[in-house]
């Protein structure tokens, strides 16, 4: 409610739901006004106690529907003031509910009644007028729902004294009270809106008319000395907490949609800059490829080797942007994977030995030993993919030591186990490990390498799994 | 004679480099209107096609050359700065005789000019 929602899209409280909250409430009325003239009802709404507890039940549910919805509020949108008007919601609901033993135990309980819609009215006022002065209910502390519990403790004190006098005489007054409350609360209702153009804040603009007809019929009923009948008002009653529960729904259901479109712009934005920048990359590693082969005259060592330099820094950034939309397609479901029954054992030991060279520069012992002729269904490119991803890994993180790379059958299925003795990952770290852009210490690379891998085992219908203890090493086993 | 369809300077200057570098005749287009123009008047040895082409996409663009009787036979290379499966399939379905990423290596260049062009 506190922040702008973009209008084209959204779920707008609907309006035959409007009309038909204001059908029901020109009927409350009229029943009301033949009440106040003591004309006969077709249907006489006599008080039952199952028909006042259903609806006592029905808003107190209501009311705490509101209540988890505007935690939802303050808690995604950061917004108290939701909390505060969820809170009032809650209050005044709950004291609806106790107000339900006014039938069974006679003494007192009526009270909560005046209670329960106090706190609403002057709630919801003081609520709105916060929000009219500030721009925005949401103020930067607690504060409000402080003074909030405070009012709410001033009125559990008032109540207990209250169960202890003849409230009779008062009656009347807390009655209109409470309608002038609520008649009050209108205006102030349709400024809140305005100004913040919620279903919420619509809610509570509408849901103000059935109280005030609430208020009234109860007005009636107590001046007819029909102070049993007072079922009509009860249920009339449940529409004002049905009603902002309905849109405050609509809200956190706009906020979803919201949250769902911005995932699919952030998607598209990706993998649209990631196109953008693929051709440019591609170009200048063109380009050196030009110098490299001598189309520009022959070129002297130095000069070879900056070029090199130039020519392998830019495959690297080219090598990141294919993993950004490599992960971008898998995430959309666009990658295929061949099935075709391929030699496992080939595939790996070809990776082995791309590395073998890499491993010996960098100083580690490096021992593979690959079962021979192990053949799975697969698609051997993705395979290869996710092998080399794993041993440029252990490659990465390991400054001294060993690197064992087994693949063996158990089984079934075929296990490929890496495991070295490098800077490891500590425990709470772990189930971090295969989401994107998750990656360790000062090592380059921007941590898209191990879920693009999980993916990959997953649309395999393979696992991953790892276990790994900070400073002494990781292992990593794929199970297909 | 090598057919280039492409529509970007750069890459039609790098091709055009290594080309000249390694003595291949060769000729330049940017769109696949001028390629297919091209080949109803001469018989290009082997085609270089861009999948982004400003008026039809590489494949909508083999398919046409396809249609062309002297072009049946031609080798016609796809390339793509996107290496993704999906567009390896689309490609073969075309008519296309490889499916190439960009930027295409000198070496694979010269040893598709020399498969294809005796």
């Amino acid at each position: 409610m506190h922040s702008k929602l973009p209008s084209n899209d959204i779920v707008r409280f609907p309006n035959w739901l409007t009309l038909l909250i204001l059908f029901f409430s020109t009927l409350a009325l009229l029943a009301t006004l033949m009440q106040w003239f003591d004309l006969p009802l077709p249907i006489n709404p006599k008080s039952h106690p199952l028909t006042t507890f259903l609806a006592n039940w029905l808003q107190s549910t209501a009311a705490l529907f509101i209540f988890v919805g505007c935690l939802f509020y303050l808690i995604v949108m950061r917004d108290e003031g939701a909390a505060y008007l969820g809170l009032i919601f809650l209050g005044s609901g709950l004291y609806d509910f106790i107000h339900f033993f006014a039938l069974t135990t006679s003494v007192g309980f009526p009270t909560f009644w005046f209670v329960s819609r106090l706190i609403l009215g002057l709630g919801l006022i003081v609520a709105m007028l916060f929000g009219l002065k500030k721009g925005e209910v949401g103020v930067k502390s607690y504060r409000v729902i402080a003074l909030y519990f405070l009012f709410f403790l001033a009125l559990i004190y008032g109540a207990y004294a209250m169960i202890k006098v003849d409230l009779a005489p008062f009656e009347a007054l807390l009655q209109y009270t409470s309608l002038g409350l609520f008649l009050l609360a209108l205006p102030i209702a349709y400024q809140f809106y305005t100004r913040h153009r919620s279903n919420f804040a619509f809610a509570i603009f509408l849901s103000l008319i059935p109280n005030a007809i609430t208020q009234l019929d109860a007005m009636c009923t107590a001046n007819s000395h029909l102070f049993n009948s007072c079922a009509l008002f009860h249920i009339i009653e449940i529409l004002s907490f049905v009603i902002p529960a309905i849109g405050l729904m609509l809200d956190n259901a706009n906020f979803y949609f919201i949250i769902q479109k911005a995932m699919e712009m952030r998607a598209n934005f990706i993998s649209r800059v990631s196109h953008e920048l693929k051709t440019p990359v591609s170009n200048i590693i063109g380009y050196t490829e030009c110098l490299i082969a001598g189309t520009e005259g022959p070129l002297s060592d130095h000069q070879k080797d900056v070029v090199e330099k130039i020519q392998g820094l830019s495959s690297k950034l080219s090598q990141l942007i294919g993993d950004l939309v490599d992960i971008q397609k898998i995430d959309k479901g666009q990658v295929s994977i061949e099935k075709t029954s391929f030699n496992l054992s080939k595939t790996c030991r070809e990776c082995a030995e791309n590395f073998a060279q890499k491993m010996e520069e960098k100083g580690l012992e490096f021992n593979w030993s690959i079962d021979p002729d192990i053949t799975i269904n697969g698609d051997p490119l993705r395979i290869y993919e996710v092998v080399s991803n794993l041993l440029s890994n252990a490659l990465k993180y390991t400054d001294a030591g060993r690197v064992q790379f087994t693949l063996r059958k158990k089984g079934k299925t075929a296990e490929i186990c890496l495991s070295d003795t490098g800077v490891g990952i500590a425990k709470e770290d772990l189930p971090q490990l295969f989401y994107p852009f998750t990656r360790w210490g000062d090592r380059e690379g921007m941590g898209l390498g191990l879920s693009i891998c999980k993916k990959l085992i997953d649309a395999h219908k393979g696992t991953i799994s790892v276990e790994s203890t900070k400073g002494k090493g990781t292992t990593f086993k794929v199970e297909l | 004679m090598i057919l280039i369809v492409e529509d970007d300077r750069d890459t039609q200057a790098i091709l055009e480099k290594l080309l000249t570098h390694y003595n291949y005749p060769f000729h330049i287009t940017s769109s696949s209107k001028e390629a297919l123009a091209y080949c109803q008047e001469n018989t290009p040895k082997l085609l270089l096609v861009d999948i982004s082409l400003p008026d039809m996409n590489g494949f909508e663009l083999t398919k046409e050359l396809r249609k062309i009787d002297k072009m049946k036979k031609c080798p016609i290379v796809v390339m793509s700065v996107n290496v993704a499966e999906l567009f390896k399939e689309k490609g073969i379905e075309s008519g296309a005789t490889d499916y190439l990423e960009k930027p295409l290596t000198p070496s694979t260049l010269k040893s598709l000019a020399e498969k294809y062009i005796p």
